[in-house]
């Protein structure tokens, strides 16, 4: 099963989780042969890859998507991108790319890029300090939207207002190393 | 609950509007009234920020990770070894049992610095250099298994092109052999070789100057047959802008042809040494040179101010000709002339390259 693209940017936008599933499985083989290609490995590829569609669909989701070629073009030419600057900082690049087909320039779409993936790093981080229950708690309901009802089972508390508490601490602590990290 | 904690219940229930009328303007004019409430307050709602736009990434990499693990179970893809296979394996396992994967979970404090050392490479920011130390000897242990099960993996798999070979170009500046290129692809270098039409030859560098990216490289071998002459000028006088020019290189094994014109007379970062071309290139398109329509030599191409995709970038030709007077090398000086041939003035292009393809070289250097 196929989408055009402006089928695969319409059911990004309404969140159709199926049109995602078949989109992601539609580009990865070239993505994957360009990162292998290009001195990368399987989980190289498959991060690039994902950061790549990450940054389509928060454009797709932000309004702000102006495309100037194919989605799959497109998404080659930020996998590109986001992959010769990791080669370029970790002075592996070896000044020649196997090009898997045409490029588009990105720079803009990808301006913002470090700056929020350090952001995410700093929370994943912080979330990894947590520790139990509290991990499980954030994630479950902000993440998987488990509702209270079913948390205050999973956990053990005795009503859904000591899990809300619970919660509003483990909030309050993942800030406190969330800040620890950024303000450093 | 402390102060702190009442404030991200307060500040919760405001960002998601299910606050009675009362709690709301009691709320707000706290925030009014209380400077140091509404800093708390602030701080919070910053965070939060951050962290929806995690919990969105972390929902979509859930998505994603459910369809990569089909992916991997339709296509027989083979997963990295190491940990790598063994969360995905893991995730796997769990699949029917999450709908969402919940990453997060699955990966340790450890996973993080890993992820961050391989995202950052050398500039993990100044928080995590502890931490990466830390980890530093379990990394070392796994890397050591890790070339374990690659080197059994590579018995059955083929392995891709060997690196640690640096590619790039370069051109002949006198009809003894020596050679323009750019610094920053022979730099360090043990092992120079310069390829034209299939034949390699053995050089090394004579000359550099960092300030130029400009390194200048002798062939030393006896199977190179030296042309009669230099068939292009090096134009002192740098090129105007709009001025049309055109390069060869090889951005991969072939010679490839490219040609647009100065865009501007600053390279990156307003540096002067640089024009900004609007040549389409790659990074084996470094060391190249940058002819004019009448093919004399305006510059060079330099990658090492190229960002990625961004644009290109040429050293002028002024900065090179000073660099090539400065060289300390008899034979050379001796060898080396400006001249003021026409030889290609007024030649069309095609007959152009023809002449010049041959003075063109690929250099490769194994480190």
């Amino acid at each position: 099963m196929t989408y055009s693209d402006n089928e695969i940017i319409e059911g990004i936008r309404q969140h159709d989780k199926a049109v995602l599933q078949v989109f992601y499985k539609m580009h990865f083989g070239s993505i994957h042969h360009f990162i292998i290609q290009n001195g990368g490995d399987e989980q190289e590829a498959k991060d690039v890859y994902q950061d790549a569609v990450i940054v389509l669909y928060e454009k797709i989701k932000g309004n702000n998507l102006q495309l100037s070629s194919s989605l799959k073009t497109f998404l080659y030419s930020i996998c590109r991108n986001l992959w010769l600057k990791q080669l370029e900082r970790k002075e592996k690049f070896t000044g020649k790319i196997e090009e898997q087909e045409e490029f588009i320039h990105v720079e803009e779409e990808v301006r913002d890029w470090d700056a929020e993936k350090i952001q995410y790093l700093y929370m994943k981080d912080a979330m990894a300090k947590l520790g139990e229950p509290c991990k499980s708690l954030i994630t479950d309901f902000y993440i998987n939207d488990l509702n209270m009802q079913t948390m205050t089972e999973k956990f053990g508390y005795t009503n859904a207002d000591n899990t809300k508490n619970q919660k509003y601490k483990c909030m309050n602590r993942l800030k406190r190393y969330f800040f620890e990290l950024y303000k450093k | 609950m402390n102060i702190d904690e009442t404030i991200v219940e307060k500040a919760e229930r405001y960002i998601k509007g299910v606050m009675t009328a009362d709690e709301q303007s009691e709320f707000e004019a706290k925030v009014k009234s209380d400077a140091a409430y509404a800093n708390a307050v602030n701080e919070y709602l910053q965070f939060y920020t951050s962290f929806e736009h995690f919990v969105s990434r972390e929902k979509l990499k859930g998505e994603m990770d459910v369809a990569h693990a089909d992916l991997i179970e339709e296509k027989n893809l083979i997963a990295a070894p190491g940990q790598t296979g063994k969360v995905i394996k893991l995730f796997r396992k769990n699949i029917r049992l999450i709908s969402v994967a919940a990453s997060v979970a699955i990966i340790s404090v450890l996973g993080t610095a890993l992820v961050l050392t391989k995202y950052y490479g050398t500039q993990i920011p100044s928080g995590y250099r502890a931490l990466v130390n830390d980890v530093a000897q379990i990394k070392k242990t796994q890397r050591v298994i890790n070339n374990q099960i690659k080197s059994i993996a590579s018995a059955t798999q083929k392995k891709p092109a060997v690196a640690g070979i640096y590619s790039g170009t370069s051109f002949l500046v006198t009809a003894k052999g020596y050679l323009i290129t750019s610094l920053h692809i022979v730099n360090n270098a043990n092992n120079i070789e310069v390829v034209n039409d299939g034949y390699a030859y053995n050089a090394h560098v004579i000359a550099t100057n960092a300030a130029c990216d400009f390194a200048l490289l002798k062939i030393e071998d006896s199977s190179f047959e030296s042309p009669k002459s230099i068939p292009y000028n090096f134009y002192s006088q740098n090129a105007e802008m709009g001025q049309k020019v055109f390069t060869l290189g090889y951005p991969r094994t072939d010679l490839v042809y490219g040609e647009g014109s100065v865009s501007s007379l600053t390279g990156y970062q307003d540096d002067t040494i640089a024009y900004q071309v609007s040549v389409p290139l790659n990074p084996g398109n470094s060391g190249g040179p940058l002819f004019d329509e009448r093919g004399n030599i305006v510059g060079v191409i330099s990658g090492k101010q190229m960002q990625t995709d961004a644009a290109s970038f040429a050293i002028k030709s002024s900065y090179i000709v000073d660099a090539l007077k400065t060289v300390d090398d008899k034979d050379f000086e001796k060898d080396f002339t400006l001249s003021n041939k026409k030889t290609l003035s007024k030649q069309p292009r095609v007959q152009q390259l023809k002449t010049l393809k041959s003075y063109i070289f690929e250099v490769r250097v194994i480190n």
